[in-house]
């Protein structure tokens, strides 16, 4: 572990027993998410502001910037990539059109593998950025689920456990992610029942908690491409959709001909994914290392 | 796919990185075939002769334009159409293959055959203008090509020279034969006229004199005329067309002379019903008529009889091989250097194709490629708002794999490169 590394544990346990210390009666029970929760669950027309609901919030061990590289996720600062910039503009007009949060943006692609898991992921943690704004991600993609990667800590119930009736509680389905002010509700365990599980009253129930509950969050559903049942039930649910379009692989008429399903009032936009880029390299060294590796194989 | 100009750079360069498998692949392969090629691409060395090709004619123009006709002085561009004639047909190849000793009396004809068309595509004859023609002879071995090119020069020279003395004769042979037959007829034709002469049939004129014989009764001139018309038109009509005003011309007044003769007969032959003898007169028109003919084939003969000995001295003249001046301005040499293609071009053209190809391969397929690249084109095209383009977010791991990706390509691209020079100075050493 570098220093740096270790540097940025260390200021991560000091945060968490700062905002642990006044030990409050509503974070004794469980994680800052459900003492939110739990506190609105009362009756009382209380509403926490963006920054105070942020305060509440357990954030566990920060994810360290070389598991978000790793991971494909962009970093928090110190880092000027083109794709960190291309998201934050993304994120700037998407905020411009749907304002600051409370509203349930679907993202999803023309065609599998397009991109669409990075592009929820990395648009949540370019919300994250403003230290005043949160997002909400949930998986949708309950044939090929990807999110359950970014859980840390104890792994929770997931998106189908609720929808089955697993659990009753929203809070107990919602976990931490190591993203700063990004949270994730997985797939879950139960996947045998395909698309019935969005067409039930507890999906109804489950987007407009979220939405009404965190009126200061970005609700992202991660879905499955454009042409699957799934995604064309969650479109009755969500208020805007964001088509992901991975670069080089589909045509005009393929994309006319996805975008056919989604209301056009709801259309937020089209990003194009994957876009190719060169990394800087160092051609000397890696020449020079070339040549050395040569010689090294001929001894 | 509509693609912005301004764009195009940098998604040439995009997918040149996306497609760089195929983009080594291509490199790779067009380096090998190329130099393959340059190590197995044969040394070719050319010897060449320049000859002068020049009509030596003692005829003076008159004399030539009647005994070649008024297109008869072979122009620069004709000559050069005789040489090749000459040159790339059977005899000339033939003979020289059996010079070389590629073929003998024994071969068959697809033998020969084959080998004067190997020969010949070695070959070349160029048209330096006037008159100077340019003979090369390729090969793999310096001598050979040197030697051969000698034989070659030889065999043309001799063979250029039987080609016009053919000519002249064979223009000769038939100037003789028309002459012949027209005698023929002329003897016919005197035997016809002295038989009705010793029949006491009046005859209006004769073969001698024909044009002297005065004073003629207005019908017999009339006829006289008519035949030296026709004489005219028949000498005419040996140098042009029918359609040229000359002949024209002269066809209009045989046709009016006719005319006339026509109406002086009837008048004729009205006045001389009353009492005149009709078998008479009847043998008295069969000798205008053979007279007229005889004029007409005299005038013919006698300009055939002229032609004839102009035919006859131009066959002389080739025969002494005076009718051409054929003289070698450069003689064959013994080549040095290697001539065409070197090896040097080969591997840079190759590796300027190298370069060039996987690009031009690349572009195609952007421009071909209906799929979508560009986020202004797929707002364009869709008319929803494209909120941006992600690039790839390296992991890395990814950048490892790429600069592991980047050494072989190194390795690679310099390996094919070093080969490329090695070949090069080893041919230009002429080590191989």
């Amino acid at each position: 572990m570098s220093k740096i590394e270790k540097a940025l544990r260390k200021a991560q346990r000091e945060s968490k027993a700062l905002v642990q210390k006044p030990g409050p009666p509503l974070l004794a029970g469980g994680s800052g998410e459900a003492a939110a929760s739990k506190h609105r669950d009362d009756g009382r027309s209380v509403s926490f502001g963006a920054s105070s609901t942020i305060a509440l919030m357990d954030q566990p061990e920060t994810m360290l910037p070389s598991e978000r590289a790793l991971n494909k996720i962009i970093l928090a600062n110190a880092d000027d990539s083109p794709a960190r910039r291309a998201l934050r503009s993304i994120r700037t007009r998407i905020t411009q059109r749907v304002g600051t949060g409370g509203s349930v943006i679907l993202a999803t692609s023309v065609r599998p593998a397009g991109g669409t898991t990075f592009m929820a992921i990395n648009l949540g943690a370019a919300i994250g950025l403003d230290s005043a704004k949160t997002s909400l991600l949930i998986d949708c993609n309950i044939r090929r689920p990807s999110l359950h990667g970014l859980v840390r800590g104890k792994r929770k119930k997931g998106l189908t456990d609720y929808l089955t009736g697993g659990c009753d509680e929203i809070s107990e389905i919602i976990c931490s992610t190591g993203i700063e002010r990004l949270r994730v509700i997985t797939a879950g365990e139960q996947t045998d029942h395909g698309s019935e599980y969005f067409t039930g009253e507890r999906m109804h129930r489950l987007i407009w908690s979220v939405r009404e509950r965190y009126p200061d969050r970005q609700v992202i559903l991660d879905c499955p491409p454009l042409q699957t049942p799934d995604t064309q039930i969650l479109l009755q649910h969500c208020d805007y959709v964001l088509v992901v379009i991975p670069y080089g692989m589909v045509t005009e008429s393929q994309i006319r001909s996805s975008l056919r399903v989604v209301d056009p009032n709801k259309l937020l936009g089209l990003v194009i994914n994957d876009e190719p880029h060169v990394p800087v390299m160092n051609w000397r060294s890696l020449l020079k290392s070339t040549v050395a590796r040569l010689f090294s194989w001929r001894r | 796919m509509s693609i912005p100009k301004d764009q195009v750079p940098s998604l040439l360069w995009n997918e040149l990185y996306l497609r760089r498998q195929l983009v080594l692949i291509l490199f790779v392969s067009i380096n090998i075939i190329g130099i393959g090629a340059s190590v197995l691409l044969p040394r070719s060395y050319e010897s060449s002769t320049v000859v002068l090709i020049e009509d030596k004619d003692i005829l003076d123009p008159d004399l030539q334009v009647q005994v070649r006709g008024r297109r008869g002085i072979p122009a620069v561009r004709d000559r050069y159409a005789m040489a090749k004639d000459v040159l790339f047909g059977p005899n000339v190849m033939v003979s020289l293959a059996r010079d070389l000793g590629l073929v003998n009396e024994g071969s068959s004809e697809q033998e020969k055959e084959q080998a004067a068309g190997r020969l010949a595509g070695k070959t070349t004859l160029t048209n330096l203008g006037r008159g100077l023609l340019q003979i090369s002879y390729r090969d793999s071995d310096p001598r050979k090509a040197y030697e051969t090119m000698q034989r070659l020069t030889d065999v043309f020279i001799v063979a250029i020279h039987q080609h016009k003395l053919e000519a002249s004769t064979q223009s000769f042979e038939f100037i003789d034969k028309q002459a012949r037959e027209y005698q023929r007829k002329i003897h016919a034709l005197e035997t016809r006229l002295r038989s009705l002469r010793s029949s006491g049939v009046a005859v209006s004129g004769s073969v001698a004199g024909a044009a002297t014989s005065v004073p003629l009764p207005p019908l017999a001139q009339h006829r006289a005329r008519l035949a030296e018309f026709e004489s005219q038109l028949a000498t005419l009509r040996l140098s042009f067309h029918d359609s040229h005003p000359d002949v024209v011309r002269a066809a209009r007044q045989i046709q009016e002379l006719q005319e006339i003769i026509r109406l002086e007969e009837t008048q004729q032959r009205q006045s001389a019903s009353a009492g005149e003898d009709r078998e008479a007169q009847r043998s008295s028109v069969e000798a205008d008529d053979i007279t007229r003919e005889l004029l007409v084939n005299t005038t013919i003969y006698q300009d055939l009889m002229r032609r004839r000995e102009n035919a006859l001295v131009n066959v002389n003249i080739n025969r002494a091989q005076q009718g051409l001046e054929f003289k070698i301005q450069e003689e064959a040499y013994l080549p040095s250097q290697p001539s065409g293609l070197r090896p040097r071009h080969v591997v840079l053209i190759t590796i300027l194709m190298s370069v060039l190809l996987p690009i031009g391969v690349i572009v195609a397929l952007i421009f071909m490629d209906g799929r979508i690249r560009i986020g202004t084109v797929l707002a364009e095209h869709t008319k929803v708002p494209v909120l941006g383009s992600v690039p790839h977010l390296w992991s890395p791991t990814e950048v490892q794999d790429l600069e592991n990706e980047a050494r072989w390509g190194i390795a690679v691209v310099g390996l094919v490169l070093l080969v490329a020079i090695a070949m090069l100075t080893l041919r230009l050493v002429q080590v191989f």
